[in-house]
């Protein structure tokens, strides 16, 4: 009975939940350190829990190849909406300065 | 709060792994060594950088009283392997690759295998299967075997034993050529089979490059214990990969009844061409998953056969980002469900559902040819509620374990008790290694996914109970969720076990080394 009580709960909880969540992700590349961002900047995550990384309402949405993983902005367009558009400007590379001559490795 | 060079360090408040198998907890220290913005650009090389950071966190370790260090790889693992206690390294910035001089490459292996077909290559333990991949396609080359799956750094793929089903290569630890373990503050070890693979140049090489003292060390034994380490045997901070040509997969699916004789006969004696009569040749990649309900007169067996090819019958590509199956919330309340119902409506909804999920997955036909990257590429598995436990045994028992794993099935279906997912069996031949769990001459791997229920793991437990007592001895994958003991490992592993214990005496001679390096884990299993 009480394990039909908590299902009701989480269905109940289920079908109240529309949060909408955006999730981007680049091409060809790996997961690295994690931080949270909002206005006032961004902060390393202290909440590591990867199901919370995955939650009902979700939309999906791969960022282009040409970028090569470097972003400059992301504009969400209607990010509260069934079907949110993202507008990316892509980052160009900046190597650091090198000398003329002959190629030495950088890493 | 200690800061160590080059390296973001924080308190993560909750913590666990992918599964969500492990209950969440506090990781104290949470070390990122190499991240971008931490490091600058006005800083010596990358090595270098991972060096001095690896020292300084290896120094507190040492010092510290009661500290251990772990490193996480991407957390998939669903056993407490990946536990973490005080501190923790996370590699992810540990990514670089080389590939080994040719004059550093010794006569002898040369001779063994030809350079024209193998290439060694340098991997940082913190890389990414999937970016290992991409690195590797650009260079024409490929990893010889990888598992199903791209998203495990190499250092924690190895540390468990992750395979795939390469009936002629092994499991990724096969695949080795040597390792650098970094055992102490300013000591490390290349460890590698003898006779050598490498001139100790290579050696030379990592010491230059990371600035930690290293031992050149050919040696079979250590090299057999390091192989599949458990992440106990030092910190894993590159390993040398033999490489290939790249290479294409194609081939077949089959969907057969799940008594189909054939696929059974197959399993006993894995004489594969009674399932491909018009191809002489073996296939590289062969692998069975049963219905676990199958019903009569419906596809209940699926075998994906898998031959190589030329790297230029496939596009060379890279498999795009993957977007999980189910949201993890999702997966929860299918786990609270499949708890709440219960007898023969529930069996007979699962069987409609699993058949579904297997049938849309392995359809019947050809497979079209692409590159291994793209064929073991991202899966798209939720983040929590999972579960999974994989029993490997040598290919004489295999029927009779699927008799007994199919007997615990239906009986604990009629009690209401189910697995929410296929029996997926792959197959490897014997490992060097002396934990790589391919130990037999020909191993079947039985592996049971599943979503995360308490009956679900009691049918786990049932099943390695039901092995114990037909005198079949198993082993369990590291990486899973596992029964194993003891005992079960001395029977299993026999005199394999107490030497692996010999050769990590030998690499962490001290009771500090030990600590440091040692996880509740082998405490379990009887391996500290």
């Amino acid at each position: 009975m009480q394990r039909l009580g908590s299902l009701w709960l989480l269905l109940v909880l289920g079908a109240v939940a529309c949060a909408r969540h955006v999730r981007l992700t680049t091409p060809d590349t790996d997961p690295g350190a994690r931080y949270v961002c909002g206005e006032g900047g961004c902060q390393p995550a202290d909440v590591d829990v990867p199901s919370e990384r995955n939650p009902s309402g979700t939309t999906s949405i791969n960022l282009p190849r040409q970028c090569a993983g470097k972003i400059h902005q992301i504009l969400l367009v209607d990010a509260d909406s069934s079907e949110p558009k993202v507008d990316v400007t892509c980052a160009p590379a900046e190597e650091p300065i090198d000398t003329m001559g002959p190629a030495v490795p950088i890493n | 709060m200690p800061q160590f060079p080059f390296t973001e360090v924080k308190t993560v408040r909750r913590w666990t792994n992918y599964s969500g198998s492990l209950p969440e907890r506090e990781v104290p220290l949470y070390c990122t060594p190499d991240v971008i913005g931490v490091a600058g650009e006005a800083v010596p090389r990358k090595l270098r950088r991972h060096g001095a950071a690896l020292t300084a966190i290896l120094e507190h370790c040492f010092r510290a009283p009661a500290s251990s260090l772990r490193a996480i790889g991407s957390r998939w693992s669903f056993s407490n392997i990946v536990q973490p206690e005080l501190l923790v390294v996370d590699p992810a910035n540990l990514n670089a690759m080389s590939r080994v001089a040719a004059p550093w490459i010794s006569p002898g292996y040369r001779q063994r295998r030809p350079a024209a077909r193998f290439t060694p290559m340098f991997v940082q333990g913190g890389a990414r299967i999937a970016s290992i991949n991409r690195r590797l396609l650009e260079s024409g080359l490929a990893l010889q075997t990888s598992g199903s799956g791209d998203g495990h750094r190499i250092a924690g793929c190895i540390a468990t034993g992750t395979h795939g089903s390469a009936l002629g290569v092994g499991a990724m630890h096969d695949t080795l050529l040597g390792l650098h373990l970094l055992t102490a503050p300013r000591k490390s070890v290349f460890v590698q089979p003898s006779p050598r693979v490498f001139t100790p140049d290579v050696a030379a090489w990592l010491e230059r490059e990371t600035g930690i003292p290293t031992l050149d060390q050919p040696d079979n034994e250590l090299f057999g214990a390091a192989q599949v380490a458990l992440g106990s045997l030092g910190f894993v901070q590159g390993v040398v990969l033999e490489t290939v040509p790249i290479y294409s997969l194609s081939g077949r699916v089959l969907s057969r009844p799940g008594n189909d004789p054939a696929v059974w006969s197959t399993l006993e004696d894995l004489d594969t061409s009674r399932l491909h009569p018009d191809i002489a040749e073996r296939p590289f990649h062969f692998e069975v998953v049963f219905h676990p309900y199958p019903r009569a007169g419906k596809p209940g067996a699926f075998v994906r056969m898998l031959w190589k090819g030329p790297g230029g019958a496939a596009v060379h590509e890279s498999p795009m980002p993957s977007v999980p199956a189910l949201a993890s919330d999702t997966m929860g309340l299918i786990s609270t469900l499949s708890g709440a119902l219960g007898g023969s409506l529930a069996t007979l909804a699962l069987q409609e559902l699993i058949s579904a999920q297997l049938e849309s997955r392995y359809r019947p036909g050809e497979v079209r040819a692409e590159v291994p990257g793209m064929m073991f590429g991202p899966t798209g598995l939720p983040p929590g509620s999972g579960a999974s436990t994989e029993v490997i045994v040598a290919l004489e028992h295999v029927r009779r374990t699927l008799g007994l794993l199919f007997g615990i099935l239906d009986a604990e279906a009629v009690r209401g008790r189910h697995l929410l997912g296929p029996v997926a069996l792959r197959f490897l031949p014997e490992t060097t290694s002396l934990l790589g769990m391919n130990q037999g001459a020909t191993n079947c791997f039985i592996e049971l996914p599943s979503v995360h229920t308490h009956e679900v793991l009691g049918i786990y437990r049932a099943f390695w109970d039901a092995l114990d007592g037909a005198g079949i001895p198993f082993g369990c994958h590291w990486g899973q969720m596992h029964g194993m003991n003891p005992e079960r490992v001395q029977r299993f592993y026999g005199d394999r076990a107490k030497r692996w214990m010999a050769a990590r005496d030998r690499l962490l001679p001290s009771p500090e080394a030990k600590r440091v390096f040692s996880a509740p884990l082998l405490r379990e299993v009887g391996l500290d």
